[in-house]
């Protein structure tokens, strides 16, 4: 062996040492990086069963929501309906109690007569025919009272005609739970998304059409519900106030 | 003013009817209705309106787009509009104040506050108008 081999040899050695030593160096990190692929395998996986639910149970959940929203608004109609009915009944009953209403000076012309024939009768006291016209008058007269509507009845009438309207205005609800239902289809939609190209990223899937949003973009600002809503007509009024002096500021 | 003509604009039926029938209680029977902000459109371009109630949120044109379509046209810019919405945050009301609507209502509301806003936007438009 001569020297220009000797210094080969060394040259090698001193490249393996530097192998070695760098090899030291990184395992540790190698073995952190399979600790780390053992810990993510749990997490890879759960992500690969999302597949699941993205293709089936959000849609299905979707679909749902969509079915109540529609239900609810079938059933708030069928009442406006209904109420519509008994709105144009009572209408029809409070015009023939006030028809009733304009008929009362019957009763007083009843009276008068009946005070008229008791008057006579009075006189002639020995003539049946009059005490008989008179009882049949007071019977008549009687009847006439009878058939008068009370005003207890026109009170009735004005207050089903206030509770129709109550109903009524009652089913706004639906088109404000319609509302927050369709801000949260919006969402389960924007979350599908987002879930279906994770699945595909990792290759567990090809990426998804997302399907076309239900709810219109801006319905994605959830209605604030009956909470609080005096003070929110109280903060209205004050900005219409502050627009009618010219006093209204810039968006926020 | 009784012989108003009014446009009420929104996408549900229900909210429409319960407009339509609370106008009709408090005295105004001339209703035409649109589902959205671009068959309003339609509606205003073939009949003479004198009064809109729109609502905001609505698929192919809300109401704050048709809002300011309608100021600027010149043939119903001067239109009273009163807008009946569910969104009810401070920006929600200054984003429809500036974008010209006469009045607002957050959803619910009752007949008399109908009745009240119209009322109000009438007499100062008349005294605007004067």
């Amino acid at each position: 062996m001569n020297a220009q081999e000797l210094d080969g040899i060394l040259e090698k050695a001193s490249e393996l040492k530097v192998f070695f030593e760098f090899g030291q160096k990184t395992l540790p990190a190698l073995e952190e990086v399979g600790s780390f692929v053992q810990q993510i395998g749990p997490l890879v996986d759960g992500i690969r069963s999302l597949s699941a639910i993205t293709s089936e149970r959000l849609p299905k959940a979707t679909a749902q929501l969509e079915r109540v929203n529609l239900s609810s608004e079938k059933a708030s109609n069928d009442i406006l309906n209904t109420v519509d009915r008994m709105m144009n009944q009572v209408e029809d009953l409070k015009r023939q109690v006030r028809s009733h209403l304009g008929a009362e000076n019957l009763v007083e012309s009843s009276r008068d007569v009946h005070a008229a024939i008791d008057t006579i009768a009075a006189k002639l006291p020995a003539d049946t025919d009059l005490t008989s016209l008179l009882s049949a008058w007071d019977l008549h007269r009687q009847s006439i009272s009878a058939l008068q509507p009370s005003s207890a009845l026109s009170a009735s009438l004005e207050q089903l005609s206030d509770d129709c309207t109550n109903v009524m205005m009652a089913q706004q609800v639906q088109d404000i739970t319609g509302q927050q239902i369709a801000s949260v289809i919006g969402l389960m939609q924007a979350v599908g998304d987002v879930l279906r190209r994770l699945v595909a990223d990792i290759g567990e899937a090809a990426p998804v059409e997302s399907p076309e949003p239900v709810a219109p973009a801006d319905a994605a600002v959830p209605p604030q519900g009956f909470v609080g809503a005096d003070e929110r007509k109280r903060m209205v009024e004050a900005l219409l106030a502050k627009a009618r002096s010219g006093d209204l500021r810039s968006n926020p | 003013m009784a012989s108003m003509k009014f446009l009420v604009v929104d996408d549900s039926i229900t909210i429409r009817r319960i407009i339509t029938n609370t106008l009709k209680t408090i005295g105004y029977s001339e209703v035409v209705e649109a589902a959205n902000g671009k068959e309003a459109l339609d509606k205003l371009a073939a009949v003479a309106i004198d009064f809109i109630i729109t609502d905001w949120n609505m698929p192919e044109m809300n109401g704050l787009d048709f809002t300011k379509e309608v100021r600027n046209a010149s043939a119903t810019a001067e239109l009273p509009i009163l807008m009946i919405t569910t969104r009810g945050t401070e920006s929600d009301v200054i984003e429809a104040l500036q974008a010209k609507v006469n009045s607002y209502i957050v959803k619910p509301f009752t007949p008399q506050e109908l009745k009240d806003k119209i009322d109000e936007i009438v007499k100062v438009t008349s005294v605007n108008a004067a």
